[in-house]
Order: C-alpha cells, then structure tokens, then sequence
C-alpha cells in the first residue's frame, strides 16, 4: 500500500539546524519566523497525507479523458486544486506585489517534495503554472505581469511551457511555430506543440500557455526564438474573461506514468499572444525559467524516493517470510519479518541515506537562490549564484535518477505485491520514469554540468563547491567526532578534483574525451556533495546526542556511516571507469554493434 | 652599409620613412619646401617631427630616436645630400613636381649618389625620361607600405641604367638593417602590391554591397577566406580613408593598360559618393563603415547599413562557416549559401587578375606571393592559395564566369606552383616554363624549414625540441598563445637534461603570433577553483622558478629570441636567458601586478639583480629597489627591443634583429659563438633595504592611493611587491641569496591568488583579452 507522511522531522532538522544560520538572517526583515515556517510544513503535510495522497491511485487508474478539445481531469482532482489554491499554496513564493506570500524559494522545496510524494501528477498542475510565473516575472513587460501574475498566483488561471514540436525536443533551434507581429503590437502564433503538460483542463478559468515560436525572417536556429504569452481566453485589460483564442488541445498522449495529468497536443491557428522578454531572446527567458524547472523535476526525484521508501519499509515490517539467519526475531509468529535480511535492510538504507542526504543538498541549493536574490555582496552573491548553476544539473538528474532506483527497489522489497497494481508500488515506477526524460534529459544535464558548467568562467562555478568543502575538510580534519567520517570524505573529495582536473584538460584537446564520461562524471560529483551533506548532518547531530529522546540524531549519524561506507566507494569505480578513456565506446566500429545477429 | 641617408618630403610617408631610418641608427635629414608665410623655414619638416610623436603606434622604437632626424629645406639645404649616401624622395604624386626636384638634385650631387622614390604610381621610366645618364645610373624606386615601421613589404624596381652593385646595396640595407621583405617589381602601373591590392579591396567591397551582406559580414568572410588581420576590408577602408580610395583608384586606372580586365569591372557605388560627401571618410573623419560612439563613458560600435545609410548597433557574426581549409570542401559539396558565394566570387575574380597579369608586373610567382603577404597581411599569397585550391577547380570556376582559361594556367597543366623537391623549395618559373629552386638571401633561416624535413627530437602537444644543427637545438612553444602550462613546463625541464647531455645550446624561439604571452593562467585558474592549491603551489609556481633556474646554470648557452609579444612568465624566460636576440618588434613587459598578481617565476629576483649589477647605480641597496618596483608595480611593456633595454628587461649588449626572418639564423650565430667559451652565471647575492624599504615603497604608494590613482586593490598587490623586493624582514646589511627571493615571491603569488579580485582581473582577461582595473 502506498504509505506516506511527509517527513517533518527530518524537514525541521533541514530547517533548523542544517540551513539554520543564513536562513534565519534572510528572514530578518520579514514579519515571519521559523516556527512559523514549520508550521507551514505541518499544514502543507496535512494537506498532502490527507487530500492528495488518496487521489493518487484512483487518479492513475482514472486518468484523464479527452473530449472535443476538452480534457476532464480525474474524480476528485477539481475539488482539491480548489482547496489548494484557496489556500493560497499556488502563491507560496510569489511576490507580494502580485498577490503571493513572498516566502523564501526553498520553501516551494519542502512542499513541492511533499506533493510529489503523495501525488505527483496533481503536482503538475500548480507545478507547471509555477514555471510560467516565473517566466513572466522574471522577463515580461510590467504591462503583461500585471495583467497575469494575479491570477496565476491565485490558481484562478493556471499556466504552461510549449517547446516541444514533433519534430524537435532537445534542438529547438528547428522550431516551426511562426508567430507572425501585428499592427497593435501583438502577435499570431501557427503551429503545433507537443507533450504539453497540462495543455488543457477543466479546473481553472484560463490557461496561459508560454510559447517559443520564430518571427519571420529571424536568425536562424537557437537565435531567432522568441517567447510569447498566449492565452486560452483573452484577458480583457482589467483581467475579466474576453474571447476565446484560436488555440486548442488537438489530443492527449496514452503513455506509462503521471496518468492523472494530460500531455498535450496543442495547436496554433493564428492564435493571439504578446511578445515575452525581447525579440529573438526566448532562449535566455526560457533558461532563467528552466533553473528553476530543473531543481523541481529532481525535488520530484526526492518525492517519489520518499514515498518508495516508506511504502517498502511499512512492509518489511509487516510482511512474514523466512527466519533471520541469525535465530528467529519473532518467536511467536510462523516467521520473521522480512526486516531482519539484510539485503532487505541495505536496499532500504539505501534509499533513506540517498534521500536524506539529497534533501539537504536540494535545500541547501534553494537557500543559495534566496541569498543570490538577496545578498547585496558581490562576491557572495555570485557565489550563490554560481552554487545554483552549477548544482541544478547535477541534482535534476542525480534526484530523478535516485527516484527511479527507489522505486524500483521498493517493487523488489514488495516482490509480486509490487508487481501487480493493487499496492499502487508499481505505479511509482512508472510515474517517476519520466523524471530522468523532461526538462531536459539526465544525459543533456551530464552535457550541460561538463560542457557549459564546468569551463565556464574557467571554473568559477565549480569553485562554490570545491572551496566549500576543503575550508570545511580543512577545519575538520582532526574532528574525533567525524572520525569515521572526514578519512572517506576527504578521499572521495580528491578524487573529484583530481577527475576534475582530467577531464578539463583532456576535453580541451578532445571534447568527446569529456562528453563521454559526464554522466559518469555527474553520478560521481553528486555522491561526494551528498557524502559532504551526510558529514555535516553528522557534524551537528553529534552536537545533539545529549537531548535526543527519539533517537533522530543517533539514527542521522548511523545512517550517514551507512552512506560513507556503502555508498559513497562506488567514487572509486567511477574514478576508474573515468580515467581509462572514452576511446572504447566512442571507437567502437559502428557497424559493429550488430555484429551478433548481422547476417 | 648606409650611416646617413636624406629624406626629402616630409608628408605622412617622407616622415615615418625618416623615423624608421632613426630606427635603424641612421642619421637622417628630412628636407621640405619653404613655406612663404611662415618665418620657420624649415616649418614643415619641424611640424611633421612633433607629428612623429602623436602617432600610434609609434613609428620610433624610441621616442629618442628623433635626435638622429635633422631638418631642413631644399633651398638651403639640398647641399646635405651629398653628405648622405642615399636620398630618398618622398614628395607629392606628381611627376613635374618631382622631376623639377630631380633637376636640382642633379646639378649638385656627387657621383656615387643613390636615389630613390617612394612613388607607389609613377612609372621609373617616366622618372627618368630626359634626365642625365649619371642620374638615371643612381636612380630606382624604392615603394614602402604604409606605416613603414610595421609594415614588411618593400617593393623596388630598377631600370637596366642602374649602376650594378647598388640594387644589391639597397636590398641588403633594407632587409638587414630596416627589416624589410624586399621584392622586386616590374616597371608597371601600382607595381605589384597596389595593383592587386587596390582591385582586391574594390571588389570585395562592391560585391559586399550587391550581394546585400553586412560590413560584419563581409569583413568576416574576407577576414576568414584571405586570412587578413582583423580589419577585413571596410575596415581597412576606414583606416586608410575613404576620401583616399577614389584618388589612388582613378589614378590606377589612368595607368594601366586599356585592355585590362579591371576597367571592365570598376564601379564606384552612389554610397561611397554620399559617405564621402558626408565626411564618413572612416577614422580621421566622422565614422566611416564603422563609427565608435561614446555612450555612458563605454565606447559601443556601430556600424552602416549599406542598404540604408545608417549605422545600426554593429552586430557579432557569431558563425560564419567557412575559412579558407574549409572553403573547398563546402563548395565540393554544392552548397549554395550567401556568404560562400561571395567568397567564390571574390576569390575567383582577384586569382583571375593575378593570373592573368602575373607576367606583365612580376618577374616572378614569387614577388606576387611576398608583395600580398607583407604588404596587405593576406596569410597565403595568391599562387599559394591556387595551390591549395586545386588549378582544376580553378578552372572550373574560371570557366563558370565565361572567362577564358588564364594562359599561365595551361602552361602549368594540372601541376602545383610550389613543390618541394628532396627537402628543397621550388616555384615555378613562367619565364622558362620549369621550376627552378627558391632563392632565399643569406641569413634567413626558418624553423618550419626545419619542420618540413625533420623530425622534433622530442615533442608534446604544447612544445617541441628541434635539432637545428651545429649542435644546436630550438625549444618551440607552440600553445594558444603560446602560453605556459604545467606540462610545458615540465617538458622545459626534460628539454634541458636531453641538451645538456646532447647537445651544445639551446634557443627559445617560436614562429607564432606571440613569443609567449606567459603562464596559462586559465589553468591555475581552474585549478585554484576546484581546491587544488598544492597543485598551484607545487606543479605551477615552484616548479615554474626551478626549472628556469635550472635552465639559467645550465651547462650551455640559451639565447632566447622573441618577437612580438614576451609577457609574464614569457617575459621570465627572457631574463634567465644567457643572451636575448630580439626581433626589433618585442613587446616585453611583467604585467603580474595589472592582473593582481606578482612576477613569481624569478621576474623580482631577476630585475633586482639586474639593477644591482648596474654600474650607473650609485650604492646602496634602494635604487636598484626602485628601478625594480616602478618597473614592476607599474606594468610596463615595451614597445620595442629597443625600449626593452632602456627599461631594463633587455641588457645592453644583447641583441636586436630588424629582419624577422634574420631572427634565428641571428640567435644560433650567437649561440655558436657562445658555445666554446661558455661558463655558466655565477649566483646572485643581495643586499636589501628590508623593513625600511617597504615602508618607503609603501608611503609612495598610500599617497597615490588617497589620492584615488590606484585601487584598494592595487594598493595590496603594490604592498606584496614591495615586500618581496624589499628583501621581507632582512635588513641591508645582511645578504640574501635567490633561494630567499624566490620564497617571497612565492608566498606572495599564492596568498594573492586567493584573493577574488585578483580571479576576477584573471577571470576578465581570460574572456575578454583585456585587463580589469578592480
């Protein structure tokens, strides 16, 4: 059975202890403290555990349904988006100006985690309008915020991103869609996007879908794009409803997971829709969106492993099979819990360290949002912003790769149980497969954290992290308390620059030399940055040991000995795997790769 | 050899032509007319030698050069040249103007006077037409480029009356003592340069205007195709003035013979009737295709729309896909593209013209080849690149515009222009039909010669060790920018253990754009920013000051031999070289404090040392301090091997090459001369002001610092190198050795290199090539 309660203890310890300090010095000038924060969490859990978490299954099982260009969304969705966005979850980070609650950026974390663990095909619906308020706000005219921002930040319209095009996903610089300039400074958009996300529904009043479309005679490829708002219904100027746009929803895709959410097919006939950001600049404003985009599709990641998690815990506990090779544990019944193996045991430490230690890097990069947004020095300033740069694609690709590997270890746990549909373990499989694949796939991330991130400003994004980590190995080395943790710390650490080092120099004389391994490379440099959280979450629950009635800080620093030991040496392989070259797979005869069945 | 020669004409050419005769040592008279209205009578000549000092950049190696320039007027003076043994004129293009000069000149000079006249329009012949046989049998053309301090090509044409041994004396003295490439012309309109030139830069601009590029655009493709400095052609027209371009087109025109293709081809575009009529002449006007406009203290570039005759923001070509190697394989393909056609177009019509009056200006494919590559910077010349491209598919192109196949092109069948045959260099001879080896002067030697026939001794992807014979060996650097990384490094050090067993010299010379621009800094950079400082400290700055140590006490010679640029650790391999032969044109400098560092590789050990050893010094231990930290504190880079020695970072008696192509056939001549009697350096010890020093410095510098001329910044690196040349915490009474020097400044570098605005200054050139005041 799909078993969830969000994590409040372990969100409060992110809170309080781990992004303590500078969280509390960004909160300085708002009329909100941290208790007020965690009791946020607690009303964000409540509403997750309580009204999204028994909509998850039927959802799936219902889906939606398509009809003459209107998509009805499952049973109960409508209602709960109703009391959603009533309670103002929808406007949770939004500037005030435009009707939000202007909380810190992080915050959308916690309760975007916790969305997606209990229902993350809900979680798209408010998530994918979250992207185009951010769109807007960050790159459209005071004109165009005005008159959206409200409303999007109300959830009384809701929003999506049109990029895709049947013919072009990843290389948008092949985009079709023209959208042709009009006397009175509009535009009339033609052509058909695809895999839109929540392209149509029936729970807001008006959709605002974001558009990427070419002008005529633009630059040609990635320079000519150009951003644009298209509304389903045009606003009149005060905001009331006006006509209905030539646009619609031509169909949705039958596919493997998030059921509960339509993909779209969307199609332009002239449709109506205004300039965002500046002409042929739809790239930059779609980039300062995707960040963002980027970290939720991995706090998606975070959701799912949770949910996995403690669904497979519930039933190792419960279910009834073997003894423990060691002498029974369960005396009185025919036999012990599955608990007591260990291979049950390393694959459910598996999950909770990956998840734990992945939470706090996940905040911790949401902190550094915050700061960039508010610090006023320079250098720290950009030093936030270099940490999120360099950190979104690693934990994109890195969380959603994590949310796969949990759910599939969960259906293993539940063995046929998780098989069959009735448990609801096989659904997470199945929902979180698309993680690794949009918003740019895991693949693109490895290329964009080797080829852009890592030679940018020669290095200057790695340094965030690099000098983040050796001042705290330098400061800690002869910490006793984190004796068994700074040696392996320390050692998967060099290895990272020292694979570092190789991989910019050799990419400098031969990119394929650097493309090759760079998801190798991701994997490796996302364990050593979770292995540097698991030191610190540590560092501080050794500092707790003398208050801890519930054994929360004695379970942090042996999960974190778990991670260190039995997680964290897989650097070594990579490290290996790095150093021998590219050469064998990317010499590799074509034409042998059929060589086996070649007749 | 030539000690004084007369320049008469003072205008632009005469002028610069005097400076750079300056240059070379020389004492030179610059003569001009009188002018009534003014009680100087020399007032023409006097404005042009303050004018000298205005240019940029500067056609004298030495401000002080002027010293060896007289002036005078050619009605008092005239007599002057016959204590000169070569006059050159440099007048106005008119050739009654110039034959009354000549008329004068001939009444007074003695016999074995040379003469010469930079025309670049007037036939010799014309020159010479009713003048004495004594004058004719010293008269020939000498044709510079402007300006003719930096530009290589000299053309000359002589006539059969040309008393013999003075062709040869001039070509010696212009290649050997003024650097020039000297090539030798035909007595035809615009001789070779300017006769392509000129129909290559109206080609390429008119069809930029009809096949509707933008100048970006074009300049770009021409930049890329032709391999041209980064002027391209607008902006070449922008230098020289558009005013300009009318004048020397018309008078081109009304020489050449009837029947040549460029009177078929000429236009002259309504656009540049309205630019000129407008003042958009380029540079010295109001804009021209590229205007600089000053907006919020940034200059931002703009510029002209051909179509509409207004600037618009200059936009970046982000990609343009051809360059020349490219060219050939995209146009195989059929590819019909806007900007490869113009290329075609451009290529094909101005190889056409060279084809087909190759015979008429040149004696051979030679002249043509040097006349395009010094003279207008083109990377290959035009029988080079037709080799490249293939005579059939020349032909086919050829044949596409309806023109019929050049003759020399159907003499040379489906053959190449240059072949190398046993290791050698052959061209092919037009006047006899067959090839005949290349003809190189004495005293030209060129690495890649070397690089054609053999094989490096040892070599790594940045850098290679050549056996250049006698002995001697060259250690070639070749990175971007031929800067220094830790594996250079490294390969440096192996280099001095396989020439100290092997062999009995090395020289540090490469055929690069830059000698060195110094240290790789992007990689100290990088590794600095993933936390590898003992990798900096270790595999960057120490091994960085021991390896040149070790080269300085070597058991052989190095002579190190830059031209261009020798900045930073570039400028460090310099001064632990036995001997400097530089090109005239070195541009030396330790430019670590405008980057927020420190020179670290032994730049401070070294000046210190090179200013204790001053003789000049008067004693104690400050000035030699000083000297060192106004040199280094300030960043200087010289302008010429000759500022270079009067800045210090050459020695006196080290030596300078006029000639690039002389540059190491003049370094291995030192180096065999070096190579018997060689003993290595004895260690420097120091006596340093210590405390008492770095207080000084430091009252200098807190003075410019409240005074807001140099940064918070600044403020700190100038206080690092005042440390470190002060001697730290000695004092001077006690002595130092290197080893203590080199301490200081590594610790100095290492603590500076944590500093963000020093990552930024790094971060800054690294993108943008230029420096960050922070």
């Amino acid at each position: 059975m799909q078993t969830y309660k969000a994590p409040l203890n372990d969100m409060k310890f992110i809170l309080r202890d781990f992004i303590n300090s500078e969280s509390n010095s960004l909160l300085k000038n708002s009329d909100i403290d941290l208790s007020d924060l965690e009791m946020i969490l607690e009303e964000a859990s409540k509403l997750c555990e309580e009204k999204l978490l028994p909509l998850n299954q039927s959802g799936d099982e219902e889906g939606c349904k398509y009809e003459n260009g209107n998509v009805n969304t499952p049973k109960g969705f409508k209602e709960i988006y109703r009391e959603f966005v009533d309670n103002g979850w929808q406007g949770l980070t939004v500037n005030k100006k435009y009707g939000g609650q202007e909380l810190p950026y992080f915050m959308n974390m916690f309760l975007d985690e916790m969305i997606s663990s209990s229902n993350m095909s809900f979680g798209l619906y408010p998530g994918l309008t979250s992207n185009a308020i951010d769109a807007i706000e960050k790159s459209a005219s005071d004109e165009i915020k005005d008159l959206y921002l409200p409303k999007l930040a109300s959830g009384e319209w809701s929003g999506t991103m049109n990029l895709t095009e049947p013919h072009c996903g990843t290389d948008l610089g092949l985009t079709k869609t023209i959208a042709n300039p009009q006397n009175d400074g509009s535009y009339k958009l033609s052509g058909t996007k695809i895999f839109i996300t929540c392209g149509e529904h029936d729970m807001s009043k008006n959709i605002i879908h974001l558009v990427l479309a070419k002008t005529p005679n633009c630059p040609k490829g990635i320079k000519g794009i150009s951003l644009f708002v298209v509304p389903k219904i045009i606003p009149k100027k005060d905001g009331s409803l006006g006509e209905r746009n030539n646009l619609e929803c031509g169909s949705i895709e039958k596919k493997m997971g998030i059921n509960a959410s339509p993909t779209c097919v969307m199609h332009y006939n002239e449709a109506t829709g205004w300039l965002v950001g500046d002409l042929h600049k739809g790239m930059k404003a779609m980039f300062i969106m995707m960040n963002g985009a980027r970290l939720m599709v991995g706090v998606q990641g975070l959701g799912i492993a949770e949910i996995a998690y403690q669904s497979a815990l519930n039933y190792a506990k419960e279910r009834l099979q073997g003894r423990s090779l060691k002498g029974s544990k369960n005396l009185d019944k025919d036999a012990d819990p599955i608990l007591v193996h260990p291979e049950i045991r390393k694959s459910l430490l598996k999950i909770k360290t990956l998840t734990e230690g992945l939470r706090g890097l996940m905040l911790w990069t949401g902190l550094q949002v915050d700061i960039a947004k508010k610090e006023k020095d320079k250098f720290k300033k950009q030093n936030a912003d270099d940490w999120v740069s360099l950190m979104t694609p690693i934990l994109k690709s890195f969380a959603t790769d994590v949310g796969c590997e949990a759910s599939n270890l969960a259906v293993q746990i539940y063995g046929g149980h998780g098989y069959i549909k009735d448990h609801g373990i096989e659904q997470l499989v199945r929902d979180s497969r698309i993680t690794p694949i949009y918003e740019g796939t895991n693949g693109i991330q490895a290329l964009d954290l080797v080829g852009r991130k890592m030679p940018l400003h020669t290095g200057r994004l790695l340094k965030a992290f690099f000098h983040l980590v050796k001042e705290y190995i330098e400061k800690n080395s002869f910490n006793y308390n984190l004796k068994d943790f700074m040696p392996s710390l320390t050692k998967s650490f060099n290895r990272l620059q020292q694979v570092t080092a190789y991989i910019a120099s050799t990419g400098l004389k031969d990119p394929d030399e650097a493309s090759g391994p760079a998801s190798d490379y991701l994997k490796m440099f996302a364990l050593v940055a979770t292995a540097y959280v698991w030191t610190r979450y540590a560092e501080i629950a050794f500092n707790k040991l003398n208050n801890d009635p519930n054994g929360f800080y004695l379970a942090k620093i042996n999960s974190g000995k778990y991670f260190m030991t039995k997680i964290l040496p897989e650097t070594g392989s990579i490290m290996s795997s790095i150093l021998s070259g590219a050469k064998t797979y990317n010499d590799f005869e074509d034409s042998h790769f059929d060589s086996a069945f070649k007749l | 050899m030539f000690n004084n020669v007369t320049v008469i004409g003072s205008g632009l050419m005469g002028s610069t032509i005097a400076a750079h005769l300056s240059n070379a040592g020389c004492n030179v008279y610059l003569l001009d007319i009188v002018l009534k209205d003014k009680k100087n009578r020399n007032f023409l000549a006097d404005e042009s030698l303050k004018k000298l000092l205005k240019i940029k950049p500067s056609p004298l190696t030495l401000k002080s050069n002027l010293k060896y320039i007289k002036t005078g007027n050619i009605e008092d003076n005239l007599e002057v040249i016959n204590s000169s043994e070569w006059v050159i004129e440099a007048i106005f293009e008119d050739l009654n103007i110039k034959k009354n000069l000549y008329k004068k000149i001939e009444k007074i000079m003695k016999n074995d006077l040379i003469i010469s006249s930079n025309t670049s329009t007037i036939k010799l012949s014309q020159l010479t037409e009713g003048m004495s046989l004594k004058f004719a049998n010293n008269f020939l053309i000498t044709h510079f480029f402007n300006p003719p301090r930096y530009l290589k090509l000299l053309e000359i044409v002589t006539s059969k009356n040309l008393n013999k041994d003075i062709k040869d004396k001039i070509i010696k003295f212009c290649d050997i003592r003024l650097g020039k490439n000297v090539i030798e012309s035909k007595d035809t309109p615009g001789f070779i340069g300017n006769r392509i030139g000129i129909y290559w830069i109206e080609r390429a601009a008119v069809e930029a205007i009809k096949f509707n590029l933008s100048v970006e655009e074009a300049d770009q493709i021409i930049i890329n195709i032709f391999n041209v400095p980064k002027t391209g052609i607008f902006g070449l027209i922008d230098v020289v003035g558009l005013d300009l371009v009318p004048y020397v087109i018309n008078s081109l025109l009304s020489n050449i013979p009837k029947n040549d293709l460029y009177h078929s081809l000429h236009e002259k575009p309504e656009l540049f009737d309205y630019m000129i009529k407008n003042n958009m002449i380029g540079r010295k006007g109001d804009g021209g295709f590229y205007k600089l406009k000053i907006t919020d203290g940034e200059k931002v570039k703009y510029s002209l729309n051909l179509k509409s005759k207004k600037y618009e923001k200059s936009k970046k070509i982000n990609k343009i896909i051809i360059n020349f190697d490219h060219y050939k394989n995209l146009i195989e393909n059929d590819i019909n593209d806007k900007y490869i056609n113009y290329a075609t177009k451009i290529l094909i019509d101005v190889l056409y013209y060279v084809l087909i009056i190759a015979e008429e200006i040149s004696l051979d494919i030679y002249a043509i080849d040097s006349a395009m590559r010094d003279g207008f910077g083109w990377k290959l010349g035009p029988f080079e690149m037709i080799d490249k491209l293939g005579i059939s598919f020349l032909k086919k192109h050829i044949s596409n515009t309806g023109r019929k196949i050049p003759n020399l092109l159907n003499k040379i069948n489906d053959d190449l222009f240059y072949k190398v045959i046993n290791n050698e260099l052959f061209l092919y001879d037009f006047k006899i039909n067959k090839y005949k080896k290349l003809k190189v002067p004495d005293g030209i030697l060129s690495l890649s010669d070397f690089k054609r026939i053999s094989k490096p001794i040892k070599s790594i992807s940045t850098a290679s060790l050549w056996d250049i014979g006698d002995g001697i060996t060259v250690f070639e650097i070749h990175s971007k920018g031929n800067s220094i990384d830790i594996n250079t490094m490294s390969f440096l050090d192996q280099s001095i253990d396989i020439v100290s067993a092997n062999y009995k010299a090395m020289i540090i010379y490469n055929e690069g754009e830059f000698f060195s621009a110094g240290a790789n800094l992007g990689e100290a950079l990088f590794l600095g920013n993933i936390g590898l400082d003992e990798e900096i400290y270790n595999n960057i700055i120490s091994k960085g000051q021991n390896v040149y140590k070790k080269m300085k006490y070597s058991n052989f010679p190095v002579i190190a031999a830059p031209s261009n640029i020798a900045l930073g650790g570039g400028c460090e391999i310099l001064l632990h070289s036995d001997f400097v032969q530089a090109h005239i044109e070195s541009y030396i400098g330790l430019t670590e404090a405008a980057l927020g560092i420190i020179p670290a590789w032994g730049g401070c050990k070294e000046m210190l040392s090179r200013f204790k050893s001053d003789i000049k010094s008067p004693k104690g231990p400050m000035p030699s301090v000083l000297k060192t930290f106004n040199l280094i504190g300030n960043a200087k880079v010289s302008t010429s091997a000759h500022e270079a020695i009067e800045l210090g970072y050459l020695k006196d008696n080290d030596g300078i090459t006029m000639n690039r192509n002389r540059l190491l056939f003049d370094a291995k001549n030192k180096a065999l001369e070096m190579i018997n009697t060689y003993e290595k350096p004895l260690k420097n010890k120091y006596f340093l002001p210590g405390k008492s020093g770095v207080a000084a410095l430091k009252l200098t510098m807190n003075n410019m610092h409240s005074n807001g001329l140099i940064s918070d910044h600044d403020l700190k690196i100038g206080n690092r190198i005042a440390e470190v040349i002060s001697g730290g915490n000695t004092d001077f009474i006690s002595e130092v050795d290197e080893e203590y020097i080199l301490k200081l400044e590594k610790n100095a570098i290492y603590s500076l290199l944590k500093e963000n605005l020093t990552i930024e200054r790094l971060e800054y050139i690294l993108e943008t090539g230029k420096y960050l005041r922070n």
